[in-house]
């Protein structure tokens, strides 16, 4: 299996990583740590392609609890806004700055720099089985991609 | 005044030049596919372009963020640069072609800075996108100070159906002060004039029409006697909300208050729909609108469609407006200044308790 999810829309290629767990409609990821028991939370690249160049970001505090499906904090692209949303439940421990001082990193450098928050979270073993992980990682993209573009999302 | 440095990332596009080049609105890019992203609530039925050149432009309007002698940020971070990517105009008119073949876009608009090869790019420019996409009605939204009438004729030649002229400020001492001798630059409210009757002669009523800035010191007597003048020189009359842009000359002052912003959209509604008299309004000793005298009925028409809160802006090839810059003076987390679609009735419920009418309606 591939270590990555690639896929084209128009003539720029994306990428999507196997190595972490993704919100099935939120596109937003979570790498889980296992030595530490975090997670790394960010918003995959399909997710970002709808959405354009980030403008804005806020994050909720360090130390705010979560749910699942709960907004973790709201985005802003050029032409509209959103909520970004948790893909899990547990405690915002740590959160990307740089991200809210330079929202371009979460478009630029979408799986390492340009993550969100990380969370300690309260039930991984069971909601991590909830989320797309690496098995249904190619079904999952192209079906997100058919979707997209009959939502007129992109291209 | 410090000259604008330009950061190395942007340094490439000192040489991406019109008509070559030109800038394309965010919004536009998006509708075309050339920029990721979504609209939200609306889409963007008029293409947008802007000539590109080194300097920006060389005049130097205090609100803008082409200004010859703007003072900039430390990045010159301008919502012009930000908001409008730059891309080979032969691109851009390929990919409208495209477009068309798929959907009708509702009108390209191209629009000039002050520079002395913008006449000439200009007619390169629209050529180039008639080339790919015959059918598409074009605007021009030209520096009037450039212009005269043989020039305004070759615009007409080129198969412009409709003139913008960027007049912004509503009064000659508005005008002078944020565009005109005020500033040092090139603008002249005369001749502005001169050229907005001789393009209204050549493109016919309500083709031709007048940019307004609604926010730039204006009394609302100032707005609405310009609504009038235009009304019986069927000339349009488009408003765009003030919106400090950082790094111009301009960037502290104010937005003026949303409830101004909303009586000011439906007095110019109802002067333009419902002939709505001068004698009906009153003003205080500022100018400021005091009382407004006009039937419930009307009021509750013209408010209940939403129309009067929509942005202003030119008509597609079947006379339904076309370019309404969505978000382009006010950002998308914020309250609408203009609706770049029909307000719906929950909208209207906002807009009523943002215009709070009651103050100023004489029953
Ligand atoms: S002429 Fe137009 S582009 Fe040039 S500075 Fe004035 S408003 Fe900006
Ligand atoms: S209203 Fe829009 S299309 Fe018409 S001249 Fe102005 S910018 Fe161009």
């Amino acid at each position: 299996m591939s270590n990555t999810q690639e896929f084209k829309i128009g003539a720029d290629l994306f990428s999507i990583p196997a190595d972490r767990f993704y919100g099935r409609d939120n596109h937003m990821w979570a790498l889980y740590d296992h030595v530490t028991g975090y997670a790394t939370i960010g918003m995959d690249s399909l997710g970002l392609a709808s959405l354009g160049d980030l403008a804005y970001v806020s994050l909720l505090p360090v130390g705010t609890k979560v749910e699942r499906g709960e907004s973790l904090g709201t985005l802003e692209a050029a032409k509209m806004t959103g909520d970004l949303t948790s893909p899990i439940s547990g405690e915002i421990v740590e959160r990307n700055d740089l991200t809210v001082r330079n929202p371009a990193l979460v478009n630029q450098e979408t799986y390492t720099n340009g993550w969100l928050v990380v969370i300690k979270p309260s039930d991984w073993e069971h909601e991590s089985k909830q989320m797309v992980s690496v098995v249904e990682l190619p079904d999952w993209v192209d079906a997100e991609l058919v979707r997209y573009r009959q939502q007129g999302w992109i291209d | 005044m410090a000259k604008v440095t330009i950061p190395v990332s942007e340094q490439a596009e000192q040489f991406q030049i019109s008509p070559d080049y030109v800038r394309i609105s965010m919004a536009a890019a998006i509708e075309l596919g050339l920029k990721p992203g979504r609209i939200e609530r609306a889409s963007c039925d008029c293409i947008n372009l802007l000539q590109n050149y080194p300097e920006g432009c060389y005049a130097n309007c205090t609100y803008c963020g082409l200004a010859r002698e703007r003072p900039g940020l430390p990045e010159d971070n301008t919502f012009i640069r930000v908001g409008w990517p730059l891309y080979s105009t032969d691109l851009i008119a390929e990919r409208i072609a495209i477009r068309e073949a798929k959907k009708e876009v509702g009108r390209v608009c191209v629009s000039q800075v002050q520079d002395h090869r913008a006449n000439e790019d200009m007619m390169e420019i629209i050529r180039r996108v008639r080339l790919k996409a015959p059918q598409v009605p074009v605007a021009a939204l030209v520096s009037a100070t450039l212009l005269n009438e043989a020039k305004l004729l070759e615009i007409r030649a080129a198969g412009v159906d409709i003139i913008g002229i960027g007049l912004d400020g509503a009064t000659e001492e508005i005008f002078d002060e944020a565009r005109g001798k005020k500033t040092r630059g090139p603008h002249k409210w005369d001749y502005h004039w001169e050229i907005i009757r001789m393009a209204r002669k050549l493109f016919g009523p309500m083709n031709v029409n007048c940019h307004i800035i609604v926010g730039l010191g204006e009394t609302d007597r100032d707005l609405f006697n310009l609504f009038l003048q235009l009304r019986n020189e069927q000339i349009a009359g488009y408003l765009f909300a003030f919106n400090p842009e950082p790094g111009t000359a301009t960037q502290d002052l104010p937005r003026q208050p949303i409830y101004r912003h909303r009586r000011v959209q439906l007095i110019k509604y109802l002067i333009e729909n419902y002939e709505l008299s001068p004698a009906a309004i009153t003003y205080d000793a500022a100018g400021g609108l005091l009382k407004l005298d006009a039937p419930l009925a009307m009021l509750d028409e013209a408010i209940n469609s939403g129309l009067p809160f929509m942005t202003n802006g030119c008509p597609d090839r079947h006379g339904v407006m076309a370019c309404n810059r969505p978000y382009g003076s006010y950002r998308p987390s914020e309250e609408y200044r203009d609706y770049p679609f029909v307000p719906t009735a929950e909208d209207v419920r906002v807009i009523r308790e943002q215009m709070c009418l009651d103050e100023v309606w004489a029953a």
